[in-house]
């Protein structure tokens, strides 16, 4: 059965198999491309912008803007990535159930000497094996390539999907999401719209609450210092999170908040410090940090550490893989019930 | 399996669809050895009894075997030992013919793959042809080489020659009767052919309304049907000590289709033997004006469970 189940989808994971080895092609290319360009930009004579002599100002102005300017290019072949797993799941997933349901081809296969467990098993396998064959190596470029082309730090939303192992962990779960849906609705146009609703449900609730939820979220705060240069003082933070973390929230909240401040509370405590700042007049460090005293407020920033990536990415894709035995089992349930 | 034994046995098997039943109180019994055919109108309940005998569904109510096995999605033994063919001829459109007797191989332990490939080449369907680009007729005939190759006991056809041409029609049901010949297999197909029933049947079940109306042994049923006429001024009543199935009084004449469970005499009646056609169409037309058949000819012993 497992031979059958390929000869009803080698065609499309072929296709699939092309689209992959593209967009690596693609990461490949583009990466080695940006990180030359970068290595150039960070090393002599820029410094990545800062102390370019007069000479090489012109040079590194337009080094500055090439490599600024791939940020459209990137985000373009991130989200390639990332829909190609989810196609690859939603399309792998119908025409595994949904489709053959609504052919009633499945009549065929479950008048053979073979349980409809079986059928389903030698149809997940071919489906998992491919997902598995053709997203791995697509991770493993595209985790090296969110290094290379410095899209962000890998944990924030813009990176983090393609770094580690959650491309296919998407996949897997899209594909297994696909089959259990195919085997209740029973047609395909339904079955993929009604997943890509639960998709863009499921991405909004994991990148604005879910992933928050997962891991640890840390504080730092910022103090201020002045910096004054002839005529010119200004107020200079330090502290605050780290660069490479995934930053939640950064302003003014009262002292002993242990949660990120709500919207309104943002702007009452925004309103307070530019009262403050507006009365005290010089934007010094001292003003800053006096007003933040007066008005007791501190400027925090809540973010995920990126020592927590690979927790999150071990706690996100567990949970999904949980979801995936469950509708799993829920497949083998519906599938022995439906007539056909 | 025991040749006395009944290959399908239902009793007061009911099936519903949502609200509606597509089969009801079906009380039949085919025996072994047979070619069964299963007779009546669209939506009569044919395949759906078909599809629970096949394991593609259950019952909402009643008993029902096959083999004397019960029929399930995961009953893989007993499937085995059956041939479904759907009324739909479903095969993988893409597959190349080669390729669904490999499907066929895959799915079936006592795969004959000679036997597969000899009716294939007899039928003159290139192997390498593609599912899509066969004409109707030699899907079936690819469709029907899958359930036989797999060397069942129990055929199962849900309307194998409809949509043939005649050359078509001809050319399945030789194949079919061949595998019976050489194997003692049985058969239960559904036909609106009544020349199909003549040529290769020996055992008739007619369906009307969701419910059974005849089912017994071919020669039976031609030898036990009997038109009987007169002239309305002699006989104003029915005839008496036989089951009317179909009556037909005009001012002249009166012509009964009737059921004879014993020699009938009376010389006031001229007797004609009826055709296949005109006795399941006599049947069909009463199961559609009295939803209550079935019970009248059960209780008249003729039907269901006869044997």
């Amino acid at each position: 059965m497992t031979w059958v189940a390929w000869r009803q989808q080698r065609i499309v994971i072929g296709l699939f198999a092309v689209a992959a080895v593209l967009l690596i092609w693609w990461a490949v290319s583009s990466g080695l491309h940006e990180q030359s360009l970068w290595h150039q930009y960070l090393g002599p004579p820029c410094h990545n912008g800062r102390g370019v002599s007069y000479k090489k100002l012109a040079f590194c102005r337009s080094l500055y803007n090439e490599v600024h300017g791939l940020l459209s290019h990137n985000y373009l072949l991130s989200d390639f990535a990332q829909f190609f797993g989810l196609v690859m799941g939603v399309v792998l997933g119908v025409t595994a159930i949904a489709s053959e349901l609504e052919r009633k081809t499945v009549r065929l296969a479950w008048t053979q000497s073979l349980t409809r467990t079986r059928w389903l098993v030698a149809k997940t396998s071919v489906g998992l094996v491919s997902i598995v064959v053709l997203i791995v190596p697509l991770s493993v470029t595209f985790s090296w390539w969110v290094g290379a082309s410095r899209i962000g730090p890998r944990i924030q939303p813009t990176a983090y999907p393609l770094a580690g192992w959650l491309l296919g962990v998407y996949a897997v779960s899209i594909f297994i999401l696909t089959m259990f849906l195919g085997a209740l609705i029973r047609r395909a146009g339904p079955t993929v719209a009604v997943v890509v609703l639960v998709i863009i449900a499921t991405s909004l609730f994991m990148t604005a609450e879910g992933r928050t939820r997962l891991v640890p979220i840390h504080t730092a705060t910022t103090t201020f210092r002045t910096v004054t240069k002839g005529d010119f003082s200004t107020a200079v933070p330090k502290g605050g999170a780290p660069t490479n973390s995934w930053i939640l929230f950064s302003g003014f909240a009262p002292i002993g908040t242990h949660t990120i401040p709500g919207e309104a509370d943002q702007r009452r405590s925004d309103e307070r410090m530019s009262r403050c700042e507006s009365t005290s007049g010089a934007n010094s460090g001292t003003v800053m940090n006096s007003c933040l005293r007066r008005e007791g407020l501190r400027d925090v920033s809540f973010y995920v550490a990126d020592h927590e990536f690979w927790q999150l990415q071990l706690r996100e894709g567990g949970l999904y893989l949980t979801l995936d035995l469950l509708l799993f089992g829920g497949t083998v349930v519906l599938l022995r019930r439906i007539r056909v | 399996m025991n040749s006395t034994q009944n290959v399908l046995e239902a009793r007061g098997v009911g099936k519903r669809f949502g609200l509606t039943w597509a089969l009801r109180d079906c009380t039949v019994s085919i025996p072994a050895g047979k070619v069964a055919a299963l007779v009546g109108p669209n939506g009569a309940g044919k395949s759906t009894l078909l599809r629970l005998a096949a394991g593609l569904g259950r019952p909402n109510e009643g008993s029902l075997t096959v083999l004397g096995e019960v029929p399930g999605h995961e009953n893989a033994r007993l499937r085995s030992k059956v041939g479904y063919l759907d009324q739909e001829r479903l095969l993988y459109p893409s597959f190349r013919v080669g390729e669904m007797l490999r499907f066929g191989k895959a799915t079936n332990a006592k795969w004959d793959e000679r036997m597969a490939a000899s009716y294939v080449t007899q039928l003159g369907i290139d192997v390498d042809a593609r599912v899509h680009s066969l004409s109707s007729g030699q899907k079936a005939q690819v469709a029907l080489t899958l359930c036989l190759a797999k060397q069942p006991e129990l055929l199962i056809l849900d309307e194998p020659a409809a949509t043939l041409d005649p050359l078509a029609r001809e050319d399945l049901l030789q194949l079919l009767m061949q595998q019976v010949a050489q194997n003692g297999t049985s058969v239960v197909l559904s036909t609106h052919a009544i020349g199909d029933i003549v040529s290769v049947c020996e055992y008739l079940i007619i369906l009307s309304r969701a419910r059974v109306v005849l089912c017994d042994d071919l020669d039976y049923v031609l030898g036990s049907h009997r038109f009987l006429t007169a002239a309305t001024s002699t006989k104003s009543s029915e005839p008496p000590g036989v089951t009317v199935i179909e009556s037909r009084v005009s001012s002249r004449e009166a012509s009964y289709l009737v059921r004879m469970d014993a020699p009938f005499s009376d010389a006031g009646w001229r007797i004609t033997e009826p055709t296949l056609e005109e006795i399941v169409l006599a049947y069909l037309r009463e199961g559609a004006g009295r939803p209550d058949l079935n019970d009248a000819a059960q209780s008249s012993g003729g039907d269901g469970g006869s044997q």
